[in-house]
This record gives structure tokens, sequence and C-alpha cells, in this order.
């Protein structure tokens, strides 16, 4: 059977804007790797695409990139698409990344306890760190790319084949390197003083349930 | 009058935390004009940060924890360790 790999990229505001571009970069990986994207962008991640595009196709990977909080992840306009009590339950027997604020709290437990295979986000706010001037560029702003780079890194280490612990140890290892380099001289006074923020997604970054599971 | 020993803690507390709220705002001020942050959905320039830690609100505590965090770890050298996690 053909893998599949749901992704939500709203874009209503500065940050879902910026990744939704960097979201690019995930899902060329997956079609390098012959796996079906189911791509969510703008306006169609909405509850009922995402819903109907989960019943129909059962991916085996979701990766929501929006806002939220402990019990919600949102899409376009912040329309909740996931919410504690209500419909975790469509996210049974798949690999969930949630890129949205605190969901690894709530939310990402209560989708183990509902047989998610495996659950990474973060527990508390994600930051972004940004350059104001390159706001209508966000792929050529090096302040951002230290940030979302390292986030990318869980599902394209998934879709490489590796085990979700592999992906999270790969993400967490990449944003110990660019701190390092944020620290050196070689890093832009905007990079260096961005350095806490970045280290604060690293200490909230979380893994939960089956650390083996793979696509 | 006398001051009791909990009044006392009280006030060296209450004096650290001006410290540490001074600290972080000089860290801010000192920082770039070329950095934004965007903390949860919203986004903050260096003067609505420094507003926020002035002012006590929510943002503002969520800032000042997030810089003694780091740090904290930084001077406990958790940046160069292989592995934090």
């Amino acid at each position: 059977m053909t893998k599949a790999f749901l992704i939500t990229r709203p874009n209503h505001d500065l940050i879902t804007t910026y990744l939704f571009y960097w979201s690019k970069f995930v899902i060329g990986e997956a079609e390098k790797k012959g796996i079906k994207v189911l791509d969510l962008p703008k306006k169609k991640a909405n509850k009922k695409t995402f819903i109907s595009y989960i019943k129909k196709h059962q991916p085996n990977l979701v990766f929501f990139n929006g806002h939220g909080d402990e019990a919600t992840i949102t899409g376009y306009d912040n329309e909740i698409l996931i919410r504690v009590g209500k419909n975790e339950k469509v996210l049974a027997e798949k690999i969930v990344y949630a890129r949205s604020c605190n969901a690894a709290d709530k939310l990402g437990p209560a989708c183990i306890s509902h047989k998610s295979l495996a659950f990474v986000g973060y527990k508390r706010k994600f930051t972004l760190g940004y350059t104001p001037a390159k706001i209508t560029t966000p792929l050529k702003d090096k302040v951002a790319k230290l940030f979302i780079e390292p986030s990318n890194l869980v599902p394209i280490s998934l879709l490489k084949g590796n085990t979700v612990k592999g992906g999270y140890r790969k993400s967490q290892e990449a944003m110990l390197r660019n701190l390092r380099f944020m620290l050196s001289t070689k890093a832009l006074e905007s990079q260096r003083d961005a350095a806490p923020y970045l280290w604060a997604n690293k200490k909230c970054q979380t893994l939960l349930g089956d650390g083996k599971a793979q696509l | 009058m006398k001051t009791t020993k909990k009044e006392s803690t009280q006030s060296i507390d209450k004096e650290t935390q001006e410290d540490i709220r001074k600290l972080v705002m000089a860290r801010i001020k000192a920082a770039s004009d070329d950095l934004a942050i965007s903390i949860g959905s919203k986004e903050y320039t260096k003067e609505e940060m420094l507003k926020s830690i002035e002012t006590g609100s929510e943002l503002g505590q969520e800032i000042i924890e997030i810089q003694m965090e780091y740090l904290k770890d930084i001077a406990q050298g958790a940046i160069y360790l292989r592995n934090n996690d």
C-alpha cells in the first residue's frame, strides 16, 4: 500500500506564512521518496477538508502547521481542526507532528491514549525569530532559517525512513548545532540575539508514544 | 520597626526579581533592531518586548523566563553537551 503524508499549511498571518513556505522542503522530500502528499495549503487547511482527507486516505504521517494551545490545533483563520475530547481519535494509528504551540501538553497525551502511534510537538509556545526586513521573502530570512530547518527535520527524517525517535534526535541535534553557530563569531548580531528563543524551542520539543514507530 | 525573617526573605526575593527584570531589559535593549520574535501567534518588536516587561504583562513574564532559563543553562554549559534531551 502506498504511504501517504498529510500536511496542513495555512497562511493567514505572518508566522503561518513563514511555515507555509518553509514546509515546501518537507513536501519535496516526500515527493522524492514517492510518498503520496496530501497537501492542505492556505484555505484548504479547514476542518471539513482535513477530516475528509484523513478518513479517505488514512495517511501514515500527519504534519500540522498552525496555531493552537494545550487542547487544540488550528488551521486557516484559526479554525479548530483537532480538539481534545472531540476528535483526536481521527489520528489513531498515525504518527503526528504538531508544529504549533503547547499541543504536546494535553493534546499529545490524548492522541496517544486514542492510539496514535507517536506524537512530536511542543509543550510550550513555539517561538520563531525572524528578520522584519525579510517578511516578504521568508526563505531568505537567515534568522528564521535557524529555527525552521531543525523543526523540519522531524518529518523529513521520518520520510527518509527513520524512526520517530531518530527524527526527534536529529531535530534536537540540529537545534544544538544552530545554537552553537549563533554563539560563534560567524553569526549575525540578530542570529546571536535570537539564541534564547531557539533554546526554548529545543527544551519544550517533546516526543510521546512509540519512538520506534516509522512510516 | 523590627523586620521578621519572612518579611526579609520576601524583600530579598523582590529585589532579586527586580534585578532579573533589569537584566533582561538590558539584554533586549542591547539586541539587534533586525530581530523580531514571534511567541505563539503574535509577533513582537524589541520595543513591544521591552514594554511588556515594564508593564509586567504575561508576555513580559514569558520573555523573562525564556531569557533566564537560557542564561542559567549557558552558565552550566548545557549548550556544549552533546545531548540534553
